[in-house]
C-alpha cells in the first residue's frame, strides 16, 4: 500500500512525453534550484530495473529510466519514448516509432537497438521484474531500423500497454550496460528528467536534474529540463519517525495516516493532496481449503462484514472508500452498475444463512461446525498495522455472528510461502494492479501455486479471463471484466473492502504542482520558491 | 600471554563455526525461502523456480553449506541475494555507524555509571546513595525505545535542538547514543556501587588507610579496581551486543546501522547477509571479550588464565 | 566457621550460611523488613501478581470489546486510563495484561534457570570433553545476537506468547549455565566436597545439598534481571510485529500501537509504559533485597 511511492514517479513518466515535439526553451533560470526530499520506508534493494520488484526501488529508478508509453488522465496510453505505434491486423504485433532526437545521460542516443537491448536483457535475467510473464508471451523482437522497434508476440494480449508503461519496462542505454559489466544497480543511466547523482546506502538515494531533457509531455507547461535540482530519498522505516521528521521540515512529502490527519491535515505549512490509489483491499477465503469451497459459506460470512465501519474506524473516513466490487473504482473496468451484486452487510441475513448451513451457536454463542467441533476460522495476514487494525474489527465483526475468528499475522517471507500451500482459512491483503487483467495474477487457475492466494480457480471465470486478456475491442473487453466482476462477487472468493485513498502532505514551498483526475502528482512543472 | 591469545583465537575458531552452521540451520527452517520473497507477490510459480535456481538454492542443503565454506576459505560472505552486492560491503558500508553508537554508549554508559557508582558508594546509607540508586533502577526499568521516542518528541520536534533521523550530523548521534547507554550506565552504577561497599569491608583498605591516605585516594584506587574487573566484563558484554546491532533503536532514527541491516536480511530470507552479520557480531563479540580478558590479567595479576 | 563446616558434613546438611535456629524463618522476615530495597520490590512485585490473578474482578470492562463511538477518550470515571484507538477500555486491558506479563517473565526465567542449571551443573562437574562441549555452546550462545535469534524463532514457530517465552527462555540458558557452572567449579575445591565425596555421597546428592544453595543468590539477581527483559524485550518485538497475536493486550503490544499516538493519545503508551517500569522495578528490587538479606556478609 505504498500510495504516494508508487504513484509519483509514474504519473510523471506517464505525463512526461507526448504525440507533439518537444519544445526547445530552456526554463527561466529564477525557478531552477532547490531539493525536494522523500521517505523511503525501506531500504532501496538496486537500481536495475530488471531485478527487482521492490516499490521503494522502482520509484527511484522511475525518474531515471523512461517506458515506451505513459497513460493520460483519461486513461489512454499515450506515446513518452516512443512517437505513436500500429497493432497489426491479428494483433499480435505492434511496431513502434520512436521519437528523434533523444538521448541517454551518457550521451549515447535512443534507438530502436536500445529497445530491444532493454527488453532482451528483461527476458534473460528478469526472472524477479513483476513483467517477466508477460515478456514470456514476447516470441521476438526486431529493430527494423534507428527508429523503428518491432515487437511480436504468441497471441493478442490486451493489457500489453500497461505493462509496457511501469517504470520496470523503462529503456536502458546499452553502451552504460556494457561499461558497468552489467552490474547497474548503482550506475543507472537512463532517459528520464533525472539522474542517480549518490546512493548511500541505508541513507539516503539522491538524484539531480538531467539539464538535457527536452521532451516532456505536452501536459506540462515546462517542456524541458525539470526545475527542481534534487530529489532526495531518505530510509526511515518508523512511521512515527517519519511524520516527526515532515514536521522538523527534514522530509518534504509524505503520505499521512489516519491518526496524523488531525494534526497535519489543516497545519498551513503543508499542502494535502487527495487521490486514489490503483488497488483493492479485500477479504478472501481460501477457496481450496474446506469448509470455504463451499461458496454459500463463503458469502454468508461476506455478509458479517461492515466495510463501512473498517472505512471509519481505521480510516476516519478519509483515506479509504468501500469498495462494493474486485475492480477499484480507480481502474479500467470499474462498473457501478455492478453494486447490485455486491455482498452488503446484513449480519441478520448472516446469521440465518451460517445456521442453514448448520454452522449453529452453542451455549456461549460462539458457532460450531455441523460436525459439532467449535468454529473458529484463521485469518492470515501482514504485519503491517493497517492489516492488524482491520483484523481487529473483523474479528469483532464475525464474533457478533458467532463466528470466533483467529488472527495470525505473519511477516510477508512466511505470508508468501503459507499461502499456496492452503494453510489458511481466510486471508487479507490487497493488490495494487492497474490493470482489469489483475484477474490473470490473483484469481486464475494457473496461479494457485503462486500469486493467486485465494486458491481460486473456476472453469467459467478462467475462461472470461483468458476472453479478456486477448480481447482488444475496448467495449468488448469492458463486457467481459462485467461478466467476470459479476461472477466473482456471486461466488465470493473475496469480499472487497475498500480502495485505499492517499493524503499526501507536501511542503508549502513547493508551488504549481500539478494533480491530475486520478490525483496523481505531477511534479515536471514544480519549482521550490526559496 | 602471547600463548594465551593465540590459543583463545584458536579456539574461537570452532565457536564461530558453529555460530555459522547454526545459522544455516535456522535459516534452513523458517518458513519461506529467498525465491519467494525475491519473487514478490505478483510472480508466477515458473519465476520462482527460476529464482531459486538462479541462486542455486534448488540444491541439497549439505551442499550450499560447502558451497558457503569455499566462498569463506576465499575470503568472501558471498552476495546478497537482494542487492546482488558482495556482502562484506554491504556489512562495511554500515559498520562504522554501527561502531560509532556502542563507543559512544560503551564511553557514555561507563562515565556516567561509575560516577554514580562511587557517588552512592561513598554517601552509602545517604540521601544521596538512595536518590542515585532510585534513577539507576529507573533507567533499568524503563523501555530504551520510549526514551527514544520521546527524545524525538522533546528534542527534535519540540526543541528543534537535535536532528530527527540519519546520521548526517554529529548532532544526530546524541538522541541513539543516550537511548543505548541508559540501562547500561544504570547496571554499572549498581555494579559500581557494591564492587565498593564490598571492598570497604575488606583488610586491605584498613591496611592502606594505616598508611595514611587521604580517605578520597584510597577509595579510588583500590575500590575502584575492586570494581573495574565486573564492570570490564559488562562492558564486553555491552560492546559484543551493541557490535550486533541495536535493531530496535537504529529503526526509530533511521540509522544505517547493521542491526536494521540483520533484521531486514531476515525478513527477506537475505541468508547470505544474515550469515555475514552474525558472524561479524560474532567475531567483534569474541575479540571484545578476549581484549577484557587480556586487561583483567593486566588489572589484577592475581588473576590466573588456566 | 570451621566447626560447623565438619559438624554439616557429618550430618550431611547443606554448607548454607544460613542460620540454623529454630526461628529461621521468623528470623528471615525480621532482616527482609529491615531492607529498604525488599519491602518496595516486594510491594511492587505482589501488587502486579495481584493484578494478574485478580484481573478478573480488578477489570471494569471487557479488554477486548470494541467500542467505536469511545475511541480515544482520555481517562476518565468511567475509562480510568483512557481508551484506545477502537473505543476499548485501556484499564482493563492492562489490568488483563498484567497476567501475559508475569507469564512472560516468570515462564521464560524458568525455562532458562532449568536448562542452564542442568548444563551448568553437569559442564562443572563432570569437567573433561563435556564441560568442553557445553562451554563452546554457551559461546556459541552468547556469541549470537540475541534478537536476531528471537525473531528467528518466532519466524519458524509462529507470533504467540507461547513462542515468545521458548525464544527468551532458550536464550537465557548460557547465561545461567555459566553461572552456576562457575559456582559448581568453585565449590568443588573446597574440603567439605571432598570429604563428601569421600564418604562415598552420590553425585546428585552433592550437588544439591553443596553447590546449589551457594549459587542461590546470583541466580536470584540474574532471574531478576532476566525477568526484566523479556518484558521489555516483548514489547521490542511487538514494535517488528512480532509480539502476541491479536487482541491480547500483552503490555508490549499496547505500547507498540499507542506510539503512533504520543501526540494525540499519551495515554495508550504512558500506562502500559508505566506498568512495565513497576513491575521491573519491582523485580530488581525483590532480587537486591533477597540478595542483601540471605548474604552473610551483608548481615549486621
Amino acid at each position: 500500500m505504498d500510495r504516494l511511492l508508487r504513484l509519483i514517479p509514474i504519473v510523471v513518466l506517464v505525463v512526461s512525453a507526448c504525440a507533439q515535439a518537444p519544445a526547445s526553451s530552456a526554463p527561466p533560470v529564477t525557478k531552477v534550484g532547490g531539493a525536494v526530499t522523500f521517505v523511503a520506508t525501506t531500504d532501496p534493494d538496486t537500481l536495475d530495473l530488471h531485478q527487482t520488484s521492490n516499490p521503494v526501488s522502482s520509484t527511484i529508478f522511475g525518474w531515471i529510466y523512461e517506458p515506451l508509453v505513459y497513460q493520460d488522465l483519461d486513461n489512454s496510453y499515450k506515446g513518452l519514448l516512443a512517437e505513436s505505434w500500429m497493432v497489426s491486423s491479428d494483433s499480435k504485433s505492434i511496431t513502434f516509432k520512436l521519437r528523434k532526437g533523444i538521448t541517454f545521460t551518457d550521451g549515447s542516443p535512443l534507438n530502436a537497438e536500445a529497445v530491444k537491448f532493454s527488453f532482451e536483457r528483461l527476458q534473460r535475467v528478469g526472472a524477479k521484474s513483476p513483467i517477466f510473464e508477460t515478456f514470456k508471451n514476447v516470441t521476438s523482437m526486431e529493430a527494423k531500423d534507428e527508429l523503428t522497434f518491432v515487437m511480436n508476440m504468441k497471441e493478442p494480449y490486451a493489457p500489453i500497454f500497461h505493462d509496457l508503461q511501469v517504470s520496470y519496462a523503462g529503456i536502458l542505454s546499452p553502451t552504460a550496460v556494457k561499461a558497468a559489466n552489467d552490474n547497474i544497480g548503482r550506475a543507472a543511466v537512463g532517459t528520464g528528467p533525472y539522474k542517480l547523482k549518490e546512493f548511500q546506502t541505508g541513507q539516503q538515494i539522491t538524484l539531480e536534474r538531467n539539464p538535457d531533457y527536452k521532451w516532456a509531455p505536452a501536459l506540462f507547461q515546462n517542456r524541458g529540463a525539470p526545475f527542481i535540482q534534487e530529489f532526495r530519498y531518505r530510509v526511515i522505516a518508523e512511521p512515527a519517525t517519519q511524520l516527526a521528521a515532515l514536521d522538523a521540515g527534514e522530509v518534504d512529502v509524505l503520505g499521512l495516516r489516519a491518526q496524523d490527519l488531525s494534526r497535519y491535515g489543516s497545519d498551513a505549512r503543508f499542502k494535502v493532496f487527495d487521490s486514489f490509489t490503483f488497488g483493492l483491499t479485500y477479504l478472501g477465503f481460501d477457496a481450496k481449503r474446506p469448509p470455504f469451497d463451499n461458496a454459500k459459506l463463503r458469502a454468508a460470512l461476506a455478509k458479517a462484514v461492515n466495510k463501512d465501519e473498517i472505512v471509519q474506524v481505521v480510516f476516519e473516513n478519509k483515506l479509504a472508500k468501500a469498495s462494493c466490487c474486485p475492480i477499484a473504482e480507480s481502474i479500467q473496468g470499474y462498473d457501478p452498475k455492478l453494486k447490485e451484486f455486491e455482498l452488503k452487510y446484513e449480519p441478520a441475513k448472516a446469521k440465518t444463512e451460517l445456521d442453514s448451513l448448520g454452522y449453529k451457536p452453542g451455549a456461549d454463542g460462539m458457532r460450531t461446525t455441523p460436525e459439532g467441533k467449535p468454529f473458529k476460522p484463521v485469518l492470515y495476514t501482514s504485519t503491517s498495522d493497517t492489516h492488524g487494525k482491520i483484523a481487529t474489527l473483523l474479528q469483532a465483526q464475525l464474533k457478533a455472528v458467532g463466528v470466533d475468528l483467529q488472527i495470525k499475522q505473519l511477516e510477508s517471507g512466511a505470508l508468501l510461502a503459507a499461502t499456496p500451500k492452503a494453510e489458511h482459512d481466510l486471508y487479507l491483503n490487497g493488490y495494487s494492479w492497474n490493470e482489469p487483467d489483475m484477474f490473470s495474477l490473483f484469481l486464475s487457475c494457473d496461479r494457485v501455486t503462486s500469486s493467486n492466494r485465494v486458491l481460486y480457480c473456476n472453469p467459467q471465470l478462467e475462461d472470461l479471463i483468458k476472453k479478456g486478456r486477448t480481447e482488444l475491442d475496448q467495449a468488448k473487453r469492458m463486457q467481459i471484466y462485467f461478466d467476470a466482476q459479476k461472477l466473482t462477487m456471486q461466488e465470493a472468493p473475496w469480499q472487497p473492502l475498500y480502495m485505499p485513498v492517499s493524503k499526501t502532505a507536501v511542503n508549502a514551498k513547493v508551488q504549481d504542482l500539478k494533480q491530475g483526475q486520478a490525483g496523481g502528482l505531477y511534479w515536471h512543472d514544480a519549482w521550490i520558491r526559496r | 600471554m602471547i600463548r594465551y591469545v593465540l590459543r583463545r583465537l584458536l579456539l574461537a575458531v570452532p565457536v564461530l563455526l558453529g555460530v555459522s552452521l547454526g545459522v544455516f540451520l535456522m535459516a534452513s527452517a523458517i518458513p519461506g525461502d529467498p525465491a519467494t520473497v525475491l519473487a514478490g507477490d505478483t510472480a508466477s510459480a515458473e519465476q520462482v523456480e527460476a529464482i531459486r535456481h538462479e541462486l542455486g538454492l534448488d540444491q541439497p542443503l549439505p551442499i550450499q553449506y560447502l558451497r558457503f565454506l569455499e566462498r569463506l576459505a576465499h575470503g568472501s560472505l558471498g552476495e546478497s541475494t537482494r542487492t546482488h552486492r558482495e556482502v562484506l560491503l554491504e556489512i562495511a558500508d554500515r559498520f562504522p555507524y554501527t561502531l560509532a553508537l556502542a563507543l559512544g554508549a560503551v564511553v557514555l554508559s561507563t562515565v556516567v555509571g561509575i560516577s554514580l557508582g562511587v557517588f552512592a558508594a561513598v554517601k552509602r546509607g545517604g540521601a544521596g546513595d538512595y536518590l542515585t540508586m532510585g534513577i539507576a533502577i529507573l533507567g533499568l526499568s524503563v523501555p530504551g525505545f520510549l526514551i527514544a521516542l520521546f527524545g524525538i518528541i522533546i528534542f527534535s520536534l519540540n526543541l528543534h535542538w537535535l536532528p530527527v533521523s540519519g546520521a548526517r550530523s554529529p548532532a544526530s548521534y546524541v538522541l541513539p547514543i543516550v537511548a543505548l547507554s541508559l540501562h547500561s550506565a544504570a547496571v554499572k552504577a549498581r555494579i559500581t556501587r557494591s564492587s565498593m561497599l564490598e571492598v570497604f569491608g575488606q583488610d586491605y583498605l584498613r591496611t592502606a588507610r594505616a598508611k595514611g591516605l587521604r580517605e578520597r585516594l584510597v577509595i579510588l584506587r583500590h575500590a575502584l579496581k575492586n570494581a573495574l574487573i565486573p564492570i570490564s566484563t559488562i562492558i564486553g558484554l555491552q560492546f559484543g551486543a551493541l557490535l550486533g546491532g541495536a535493531f530496535i533503536i537504529e529503526n526509530i532514527f533511521g540509522w544505517p546501522g547493521i542491526g536494521r541491516l540483520a533484521v531486514q536480511a531476515i525478513f527477506n530470507r537475505d541468508f547470505p547477509v544474515v550469515q555475514g552479520t552474525v558472524l561479524v557480531a560474532a567475531v567483534t563479540y569474541a575479540l571484545v571479550n578476549l581484549a577484557v580478558d587480556v586487561f583483567y590479567a593486566w588489572l589484577d595479576p592475581r588473576i590466573r588464565y588456566s | 566457621m570451621r566447626g560447623s563446616i565438619r559438624a554439616s558434613v557429618i550430618r550431611n546438611e547443606p554448607a548454607v550460611f544460613i542460620d540454623r535456629r529454630p526461628n529461621a524463618f521468623v528470623s528471615f522476615v525480621q532482616r527482609a523488613r529491615r531492607s529498604p530495597p525488599m519491602v518496595i520490590g516486594f510491594i511492587l512485585f505482589t501488587g502486579v501478581l495481584l493484578m494478574a490473578a485478580l484481573a478478573p474482578l480488578i477489570a471494569s470492562h471487557d479488554p477486548i470489546a470494541i467500542s467505536v463511538g469511545e475511541r480515544l477518550q482520555p481517562p476518565s470515571s468511567t475509562h480510568l486510563f483512557g481508551t484506545d484507538d477502537f473505543g476499548r477500555d485501556l484499564f482493563s486491558r492492562v489490568v488483563w495484561g498484567s497476567q501475559l506479563a508475569v507469564r512472560l517473565g516468570t515462564l521464560s526465567v524458568l525455562v532458562s534457570v532449568s536448562g542452564g542449571i542442568v548444563l551448568g551443573l553437569m559442564a562443572g562437574y563432570y569437567g573433561g570433553w563435556v564441560d568442553q562441549l557445553i562451554s563452546r555452546a554457551f559461546d556459541l550462545i552468547f556469541a549470537f545476537p540475541a534478537l536476531l535469534f528471537a525473531i528467528a524463532i518466532v519466524a519458524i514457530l509462529g507470533p504467540s506468547l507461547d513462542n515468545l517465552i521458548v525464544a527468551f527462555g532458550l536464550f537465557g540458558w548460557a547465561g545461567y549455565g555459566r553461572l552456576i557452572r562457575g559456582s559448581v567449579l568453585s565449590a568443588r575445591q573446597r574440603e567439605y566436597v571432598e570429604a563428601a565425596r569421600a564418604i562415598g555421597a552420590r553425585a546428585s546428592r552433592v550437588m544439591a545439598r553443596h553447590i546449589l544453595p551457594n549459587v542461590i543468590a546470583p541466580v536470584i539477581i540474574l532471574s531478576a534481571t532476566r525477568f526484566g527483559a523479556a518484558l521489555l524485550a516483548g514489547s521490542g518485538l511487538s514494535f517488528i510485529g512480532l509480539g502476541v497475536p491479536i487482541p491480547q493486550p500483552e503490555w508490549g503490544a499496547i505500547i507498540a500501537t499507542g506510539r503512533d499516538y504520543i501526540g494525540t493519545a499519551w495515554w495508550i503508551t504512558a500506562f502500559p509504559g508505566v506498568l512495565i517500569a513497576i513491575a521491573v522495578l519491582g523485580v530488581n528490587l525483590l532480587g537486591d533485597g533477597l540478595r542483601d538479606v540471605l548474604d552473610p556478609r551483608m548481615r549486621d
